[in-house]
């Protein structure tokens, strides 16, 4: 009985937070880190800090469970394409991508969306999608490594998550946000945050650097590195008023800007790297079919 | 389902297949070098001018393969510009099929949209179908070792030291 009331306690206060003041909340806590930079030697400022750091920190488990429960809201939009051989494909190709980096054991998972439209989503923890659109527009193995890699970049960077906790989604307990025992208002201010995110998109600079992280990923996992700036050099032929590409456009920095930055970063170091281009998809299919 | 992924298939052979033999014309969006071999080192051939058009029939690794003129060789992937796709996006080659829970047809070439994504519910019933479709750590290596892709221990590239001037049409996002 006493755990049910502090169970809807704790569920009143982080909807009050979230409703009231999560812009506020945000900013405080944003806020907090340079307050006692300046000084030397211990003070309240800087202990102070520590404990909202502290008490603010996501766990892991709660950085899977507010994947998860993104995931479906992208779900929702848009089901899977109902072809295992190509299911199982992207994920292996995506857990041997993911397994060259700092986070090799979060429950990576890939999937295909049935969706013409030319787009690729990562959620925090590790759930990351393309659609079949642009699946078949890949030419080489490489380019949907190196647009896999850009999204393990985006949660290993935990891109997703910084913009969700932003609008005032920490702290609010694995219970509250798991799929078994969350607690439905909770899990729906998490969906809405997220269907938030996708439409805003993520900060140019967390994209430059998904960009940069995605091109070393690619690289680390035996590919041609090039296939990333392969694909944005595809892109930039292309334009938002295709539909298949508006929401892409809409959401990212210019191809021509992303290709700029990635230029000043690859010339002369990553350029060198040999890799491999991979194998065709219809080969890859068949593969995964037996 | 089959034939439509077949159909995928035959898409994707096709389109490798064109972007080796038909060439793809763009132009260079800056002056650059045009050499023998893909790599800097390489003999060079001719400087290009900025603007100058090109016939893209291959790439390898950083490095397009063009003929410009009479002359073929590589030039940086960098200083190339793809001719603007006149193909829109309904000419696409269909992926339309079947979606996994229903037996609805899709035929829309629209993608998926802000209108589409605001309006979403959650959908638990096809995560948990995505949650099947996961592979194991182990079956990750296994493909890479089968695949027979080279491991190699490479840092992250830091943020270029000179940051670029945003236009204000970046500001945001």
């Amino acid at each position: 009985m006493e755990a049910d009331m502090r169970q809807i306690s704790r569920i009143l206060v982080s909807a009050a937070l979230i409703a009231a003041c999560g812009q506020a909340n945000a900013q405080f806590s944003l806020s907090l880190p340079g307050f006692g930079g300046g000084n030397k030697g211990p003070d309240l400022g800087s202990m102070l800090s520590n404990t909202a750091k502290a008490f603010k920190e996501t766990t892991e488990e709660e950085e899977i469970l507010l994947g998860q429960q993104s995931s479906t809201v992208l779900l929702g939009a848009s089901p899977l394409l109902d072809n295992p051989p190509v299911q199982r494909y992207v994920n292996t190709l995506g857990r041997w991508l993911a397994s060259h980096t700092e986070r090799p054991d979060l429950p990576w998972t890939f999937g295909v969306l049935n969706d013409p439209g030319f787009n690729a989503f990562a959620t925090p923890g590790g759930y990351i999608f393309v659609t079949s659109g642009l699946l078949e527009r890949m030419r080489t193995e490489a380019e949907l490594a190196g647009v896999l890699a850009h999204e393990i970049g985006h949660v290993i960077k935990k891109h997703h998550l910084a913009a969700m906790k932003n609008q005032g989604l920490a702290g609010l307990g694995a219970d509250l946000i798991s799929m078994k025992t969350g607690n439905d208002m909770v899990k729906g201010v998490v969906i809405d945050t997220f269907r938030k995110l996708l439409v805003s998109g993520l900060d140019k600079k967390d994209e430059y650097e998904a960009d940069r992280v995605g091109v070393v990923i690619a690289a680390r996992a035996g590919y041609d590195p090039y296939g990333l700036p392969a694909v944005l050099q595809m892109l930039h032929s292309h334009s938002g008023d295709e539909n298949a590409f508006s929401l892409m456009f809409e959401t990212h920095p210019a191809p021509a800007a992303r290709l700029e930055e990635l230029a000043k970063l690859m010339k002369g170091k990553l350029d060198t790297v040999a890799g491999s281009p991979g194998k065709p998809l219809a080969e890859r299919t068949r593969e995964f079919s037996k | 389902m089959k034939s439509h992924w077949k159909s995928l298939g035959a898409a994707i052979i096709l389109s490798c297949a064109a972007a080796a033999v038909v060439a793809q014309s763009g132009e260079t969006h800056t002056a650059t070098d045009l050499h023998g071999q893909p790599q800097a080192d390489a003999p060079k051939l001719a400087t290009l001018a900025a603007n100058a058009k090109v016939e893209v029939i291959g790439r390898r690794g950083g490095w397009l393969q063009v003929k410009s003129g009479t002359q073929t060789g590589w030039v940086s992937l960098f200083d190339v510009t793809l001719e603007k796709s006149t193909a829109g996006s309904g000419s696409s080659p269909s992926v339309a099929g079947r979606t996994s829970n229903s037996a609805t047809v899709t035929t829309s070439v629209k993608g998926l949209s802000k209108d589409s994504l605001q309006s979403a519910s959650a959908n638990p019933a096809e995560f948990q179908k995505l949650k099947d479709y996961a592979v194991s750590k182990e079956a990750g290596l296994a493909f890479g070792k089968r695949a027979k892709l080279a491991s190699s221990k490479l840092e992250y590239l830091a943020e270029p030291a000179a940051t670029r001037v945003e236009s204000p049409s970046h500001h945001g996002g």
